[in-house]
């Protein structure tokens, strides 16, 4: 559940105790309101290679996890930036633009036409999601793309998708509790470090949320990263764009139950 | 609220049932927690926004200029609140 705006009419009518009158209160709730309905659409790049999860990731953020079969073309934009950009309708009414870009590692002179992309796109979107897979381990394209362009991503998130595979594989992932095997566990976080280590290497200072859209595991973490790479005037948008999809569904009720009853009588 | 398995080891569960509730309390605790982050980031986003957009609301309505300040003012009061 998204978190609810502070309403401007509340700080105003608490800001006059009276002395606003009514009219003018409610003149004023009105264009804020007209205003915040116009606030431009977020726009997000969404960097991946085919496979790593692109499609529901932005279906587990911005539609509960379930399928967005509505896009539109956005032409102009497609034109402007020579790049796929859609139109995607959220749950919550709000729409978002997300341009999708290929992720590095196709071939050098695929490489070239890619990061040419990115440098018309990074500078104008309200941040960039570069989605990596969990079970591919190769990154040096990457690490040289921030070593050479990393001035283009100062609100760039990598999202570590797919964690649910990593080994000793997806049945390893616990499905009654939604979570990872131990064993899983520690491989996840050491994937993480792995390639927080690698970034490094690169001097690149930006996060990396481990999740998995399928399973709705860390979503709100990953939010939580996105949220900060933007600006700060735009993230009540993206905030109030988004729609994520609850981890808590796919947890056994069985196990749910006992969890309530456990606590009850531990009494917390 | 934390769980710890020696707590749901004394209300008789068993280490293994006790290690999988403890896991998953803990993970739906971190669930609320960055939920409730990530609504305080927006909140305190939408009041500096709306510290950006009341001057030149104030001036598309006409309204005078020390009435808008109060209302400034009290935006100010609603973002430190929040923080």
């Amino acid at each position: 559940m998204a978190s609810r705006l502070p309403s401007p009419l509340k700080a105003f009518q608490s800001a006059f105790g009276g002395e606003l009158d009514q009219r003018t209160a409610q003149d004023i709730q009105a264009e804020v309101e007209r205003r915040m309905r116009d606030e431009p659409p977020i726009r997000i790049a969404l960097i991946g290679l085919t496979g790593v999860g692109k499609s529901s990731t932005i279906n587990a953020l911005f539609h509960s996890g379930a399928s967005i079969s509505h896009t539109r073309a956005c032409t102009q934009e497609a034109e402007e930036y020579d790049a796929d950009v859609k139109e995607y309708p959220t749950a919550k009414g709000r729409n978002i633009h997300v341009f999708d870009m290929p992720g590095l590692g196709e071939g050098i002179e695929a490489d070239k036409v890619h990061i040419k992309t990115y440098s018309r796109v990074l500078p104008d979107v309200d941040l960039a999601l570069w989605i990596l897979s969990a079970i591919n381990r190769a990154i040096t394209p990457l690490q040289y793309f921030l070593m050479d362009h990393g001035h283009l991503t100062p609100n760039l998130v990598f999202g570590m998708n797919k964690v649910d595979l990593v080994q000793p594989g997806p049945e390893s992932w616990n499905k009654v509790l939604n979570l990872p095997g131990l064993e899983q566990e520690q491989n996840i976080k050491g994937r993480e470090d792995d390639i927080r280590d690698r970034l490094k290497e690169v001097r690149w200072k930006g996060e990396v949320v481990s999740y998995s859209a399928e399973k709705r595991y860390q979503l709100q973490e990953l939010l939580h990263q996105m949220l900060l790479a933007a600006s700060e005037k735009r993230r009540w948008v993206l905030e109030q764009s988004t729609e994520v999809a609850d981890f808590e569904e796919l947890v056994d009720k069985t196990k749910l139950q006992k969890l309530q009853k456990a606590r009850a009588l531990v009494g917390v | 609220m934390s769980l710890t398995p020696e707590q749901l080891r004394e209300v008789g569960l068993t280490p293994e049932e006790a290690q999988d509730l403890v896991r998953l309390n803990a993970k739906l605790e971190q669930n609320y927690k960055a939920q409730a982050l990530n609504g305080e980031v927006a909140r305190r986003s939408f009041g500096e926004w709306l510290s950006d957009v009341l001057p030149a609301v104030g001036r598309a309505l006409g309204i005078a200029a020390n009435v808008v300040s109060k209302v400034l003012r009290s935006v100010a009061a609603l973002i430190n609140a929040l923080n």
